[in-house]
C-alpha cells in the first residue's frame, strides 16, 4: 500500500494554510486601508490647496464668508476644476466635505482664512470623520503706507 | 504538473507542508512589503499635508509681516525704508494658529501638530529716484516655519517706493506775525523778486497768496503802500542780486488808482524806476477795503484796511516800511522763479491751525494782532451773524481756559514747525524754488515715482481702485491721459499724473478719513489723507464742481470754467491760464475751507507703496 497523507496531516496543512492566508489577507487589507487613507489625506490636501488658491486670487475686499459660502460644511463636487485634473469617482469624492471660515484679524488689513476638509473613514466598523484644518492669512496688499 | 508532483516521489517525502509554508511566506513577504509601502505612503501623505500647512503658515507669517510692516511704517520703520536696515517684526497672530488647526467638528479626529514660525525682514538696495528725496528699495522677508517634521523656508522680496506725494504748489503765503514788535524785517529787508526766465514783468501780479490770517494792509505796507526792489534810500544799490542802482523816485500812493497804475519797477537791463504806487497787484473779488468783522476800527476811529484770509494777489517788489515777520505758507500760485527775500518763515504744516470749535476764528487771530481788541467788541458783535462774543472780542484776561488752550495751540503750531529763512536772507540768498514746490521734473522723471501706470486714467478697476465713486490711490498713478468724471471723494494721498491732457469735471473732495480702532496700528499716519495732486505735463481742463483739497499743476495750460478750487494751483507760467469770462481770478473764496482744515499740508507727505507682486519668491527647501 502506498503511503498517503493522513487526514490529520491534511487538516493541519489546511489549517496552517488558512491561518497564513488570513494573516496575509490582514496584511494586504491593512495596506489597502493605509493606501486609502493616504489617498484621502492627499485628496484633502489637494482640496485645501485649491480652496486657498481660489481665495488668495480674489480681491482682498471680496474675501468674505458670504462670497465663499463660509461657515458651513459643503460636499465636494466631482469634476470641480479647481482641484486639478483628476476626475474622481463619485463614491470616492462624495465622502469629502469642505468648510471655509474667514475672520478679520485686523480690520481692512489682515484676514484669517481657515480651510477645513473632512472625510468619512471606517473606524472599527463605524463611520467617523477625519478632518484637516489649514489656516493662513491674507493681507491687503493695496494698503498704502504714508506719513 | 502540480498533481504530477503531488503524486510523485517528492510528495511521498512529506514536502507538501513546506510548500504551503513557502507559499505563505512569499505571500506574507509581499503583504508586509505592501503594508510597509502603504504605511510609508500614508506617512508621505501626511508629510504632504504638513508641508502644505507649513507653507500656509509661512505665508500667513509673511502676510502678517507685510501687514505689520505697513502698520509700523509711520513711527518705527520709516527711516529703515528710507535708509535701509533690518525691521523688527513680531508675529503674534501667526504664532497663535494652533487652535485653528486642532479645532474639530462632530467628533472628528486629526493628526497631532506642533509648529514654529519666525521671520526676518530687511530693507536693502535703497536708492534715490530723483532729486526730491524719493527712494526706491527692496523689502526682503525670510520666513522659517516647521510643522511636525516638515520645514518650509521662504524668501521673498518686494520692491517699494518712498514718494513725497505732496501736491506741487507753492508752500508760501503771507502771514503776519502777531508779535509786530518782534519783527525782523526792518526796511528794506523784505521784497519779492518776480523777474523770471519767462519774462513776467516786475510790478505785475507776481504771486497770489493764500492769506491764513487777516492781513493788515496799512500796518504792513504803510500809508504809501510802496513796494519796489530797492533799498529805501535814494541812489542805493538794488536789493536784487545783480540789480543796478536806483534812481530817485516818489512813492506817493493813490488808492483810487489800484490796480490801474501799477508799480514802478526796475527794468533790469536799464536800471530805471517808475513810480511806486499800487502794491497788491489788482483788486480781486474777495479783496476788501476794510475788514469789518475783525476789529475793523482802529481805536474806534480810523478805518483799517484788512484783507480776508484767502487767495490774495501781491505784486513784486520791495516793502518799504517796517514789516513784521512774514510767514510764507502755501496754497499759493506763483510763477516759477519768483523768489522771496526777507524774514520769511516757512510753514511746514497747516495741520496745527486749530480753528475748530472756535467761532469767529479770524477775530481771534485779530485779537492776537491788537492788544486793545476789547474796544472792538461792539463792532464785531454787531456785524456778525452770530453775536456771541468769542475769544477775539475779549481781553486776554477774560479768556476762558478753552480759549487760551486754542490760542496756545495755534501759537505753538505757528511757531514751532517753522523754519526760518533768516540765515539765507542774511547771506542774500533767496528761498529757492525747490523748497517751495514738490516738483519732480519732467514727465519721465515723475514717472519713476509712479506706483502704477495706466494708458488712460482711470484704467482698469484693479489699477486705480475706484469704488463707489471714490478714488483710492496709492501714491502716484501715471498715465498718458486722464478722464476724471463723476467722482465724489478721494481717500488716499497720491497723485494723478498725465503726460497729455487731464479732463476733470464734477466734485472732487477729500473724503472721510479712514480710522482704525485697533491699537495694533498707530493712528497718526492718516493725517495727510486729504491730499491729491492732479498734474498734467500739458493741459488741465476743469469744468464745474468743487475741488477741495486738490493741488493742480499744469505745465502748459490750465483751463477752467465755473471753478471753485480749495487747494493749490500751480502754473509754470502765470499767463497760461484761461478762466473763461473771469478775466483775472475766478477762484472762489470759501472761508469754510480755511476753518475746517481742508488745506493741503505743505509738509512732506510720503507714500510708501510696496508692490503687491513679489519681485522674487523662493522656497528654500522642498
Amino acid at each position: 500500500m502506498k503511503k498517503a497523507f493522513s487526514l490529520a496531516e491534511i487538516m493541519m496543512a489546511v489549517m496552517i494554510f488558512f491561518m497564513g492566508i488570513v494573516g496575509v489577507y490582514y496584511l494586504f487589507s491593512q495596506g489597502s486601508v493605509e493606501l486609502a487613507k493616504s489617498s484621502y489625506v492627499t485628496l484633502a490636501t489637494t482640496i485645501a490647496k485649491g480652496e486657498v488658491d481660489r481665495i488668495k486670487t480674489s480681491e482682498f475686499y471680496l474675501i468674505k464668508n458670504e462670497n465663499f459660502q463660509g461657515g458651513s460644511w459643503d460636499k465636494i463636487k466631482d469634476g470641480d476644476s479647481i482641484y486639478g485634473i483628476i476626475k474622481f469617482p463619485e463614491d470616492y469624492i462624495d465622502r469629502f466635505e469642505k468648510k471655509i471660515e474667514i475672520e478679520d484679524i485686523i480690520d481692512k488689513r489682515l484676514k484669517k482664512v481657515v480651510v477645513s476638509v473632512r472625510w468619512n473613514e471606517i473606524v472599527k466598523g463605524q463611520e467617523k470623520w477625519r478632518q484637516l484644518n489649514f489656516p493662513t492669512f491674507v493681507s491687503n496688499s493695496r494698503v498704502y503706507i504714508y506719513f | 504538473m502540480f498533481f504530477h508532483i503531488l503524486g510523485g516521489d517528492i510528495m511521498k517525502k512529506g514536502i507538501f507542508l513546506p510548500l504551503v509554508l513557502f507559499f505563505l511566506l512569499v505571500l506574507a513577504m509581499l503583504g508586509i512589503m505592501f503594508n510597509r509601502n502603504s504605511q510609508t505612503e500614508f506617512r508621505q501623505a501626511y508629510y504632504t499635508s504638513d508641508m502644505l500647512r507649513a507653507h500656509m503658515i509661512a505665508e500667513a507669517a509673511l502676510e502678517e509681516a507685510l501687514a505689520e510692516t505697513r502698520a509700523k511704517l509711520n513711527n518705527e520703520f520709516r527711516n529703515k525704508f528710507i535708509n535701509g536696515g533690518k525691521l523688527s517684526i513680531s508675529l503674534k497672530h501667526s504664532k497663535d494658529l494652533k487652535s485653528d488647526v486642532i479645532t474639530l467638528d462632530d467628533g472628528a479626529t486629526t493628526n497631532p501638530i506642533s509648529y514654529s514660525v519666525s521671520v526676518k525682514a530687511e530693507c536693502i538696495n535703497v536708492k534715490s529716484i530723483n532729486d526730491c528725496d524719493d527712494k526706491l528699495g527692496t523689502l526682503v522677508y525670510e520666513i522659517n516655519c516647521s510643522v511636525n517634521k516638515v520645514r518650509r523656508d521662504l524668501k521673498t522680496s518686494y520692491d517699494y517706493k518712498v514718494v513725497d506725494v505732496r501736491p506741487v504748489g507753492n508752500e508760501f503765503c503771507f502771514m503776519v506775525d502777531d508779535s509786530a514788535t518782534e519783527a525782523f524785517n526792518n526796511p528794506p529787508n523784505f521784497f519779492v523778486d518776480a523777474r523770471t526766465s519767462f519774462g513776467i514783468s516786475i510790478g505785475k501780479s507776481a504771486i497770489n497768496i493764500d492769506l491764513h490770517q487777516p492781513y493788515d494792509k496799512i500796518s504792513q505796507w504803510g500809508p504809501s503802500n510802496n513796494l519796489d526792489l530797492h533799498s529805501e534810500g535814494d541812489h542805493e544799490k538794488s536789493l536784487i542780486p545783480g540789480g543796478t542802482e536806483r534812481k530817485k523816485e516818489s512813492h506817493d500812493m493813490d488808492m483810487n488808482t489800484i490796480p490801474g497804475t501799477n508799480k514802478p519797477y526796475e527794468k533790469k537791463e536799464k536800471g530805471t524806476m517808475g513810480d511806486a504806487i499800487a502794491v497788491h497787484g489788482g483788486k480781486t473779488e474777495f479783496e476788501h477795503d476794510s475788514y469789518p468783522e475783525s476789529c475793523g476800527k482802529n481805536n474806534g476811529s480810523t478805518t483799517v484796511n484788512y484783507e480776508d484770509p484767502g487767495i490774495f494777489s501781491f505784486n513784486s517788489g520791495l516793502y518799504k516800511g517796517k514789516s513784521r515777520t512774514h510767514f510764507l505758507g502755501k496754497n499759493c500760485e506763483t510763477a516759477e522763479g519768483v523768489n522771496f527775500y526777507g524774514d520769511i518763515k516757512k510753514i511746514f504744516t497747516i495741520w496745527g491751525y486749530n480753528y475748530e470749535d472756535i467761532q469767529h476764528a479770524n477775530k481771534m487771530m485779530c485779537a492776537k494782532f491788537w492788544s486793545e481788541c476789547a474796544t472792538c467788541i461792539s463792532t464785531c458783535g454787531s456785524v456778525s451773524s452770530d453775536p456771541q462774543p468769542c475769544a477775539a472780542h475779549k481781553n486776554a484776561a477774560d479768556w476762558t481756559r478753552d480759549d487760551k488752550w486754542n490760542v496756545r495751540i495755534i501759537k505753538e503750531r505757528a511757531e514751532l514747525p517753522y523754519e526760518t529763512s533768516e540765515a539765507k536772507i542774511k547771506n542774500k540768498k533767496s528761498v529757492p524754488w525747490n523748497e517751495r514746490i514738490n516738483y519732480k521734473g519732467n514727465f519721465s522723471a515723475i514717472k519713476k515715482t509712479a506706483t502704477r501706470f495706466v494708458e488712460t486714467f482711470p484704467g482698469p478697476l484693479r489699477d486705480t481702485f475706484i469704488a463707489n465713486n471714490n478714488i483710492y490711490l496709492e501714491g502716484n498713478v501715471v498715465c498718458n491721459n486722464a478722464e476724471i468724471k463723476s467722482l465724489n471723494t478721494f481717500r488716499t494721498p497720491g497723485g494723478i499724473v498725465a503726460r497729455d491732457s487731464i479732463n476733470i469735471s464734477g466734485n472732487l473732495k477729500n473724503g472721510t478719513k479712514v480710522s482704525y480702532s485697533d491699537s495694533y496700528f498707530s493712528g497718526d499716519f492718516f493725517k495727510s489723507e486729504n491730499v491729491l495732486s492732479v498734474i498734467s505735463y500739458n493741459t488741465i481742463i476743469n469744468s464745474g464742481g468743487i475741488k477741495k483739497g486738490v493741488g493742480f499743476m499744469a505745465e502748459n495750460l490750465f483751463k477752467s470754467t465755473d471753478m471753485t478750487i480749495q487747494g493749490n494751483l500751480t502754473l509754470k507760467r502765470l499767463d497760461r491760464k484761461n478762466f473763461g469770462n473771469n478775466s483775472n481770478y475766478s477762484l472762489k473764496y470759501d472761508n469754510t475751507f480755511i476753518s475746517k482744515k481742508y488745506l493741503i499740508d505743505s509738509g512732506k507727505s510720503y507714500v510708501i507703496s510696496v508692490s503687491p507682486i513679489p519681485s522674487s519668491y523662493i522656497v528654500l527647501n522642498n
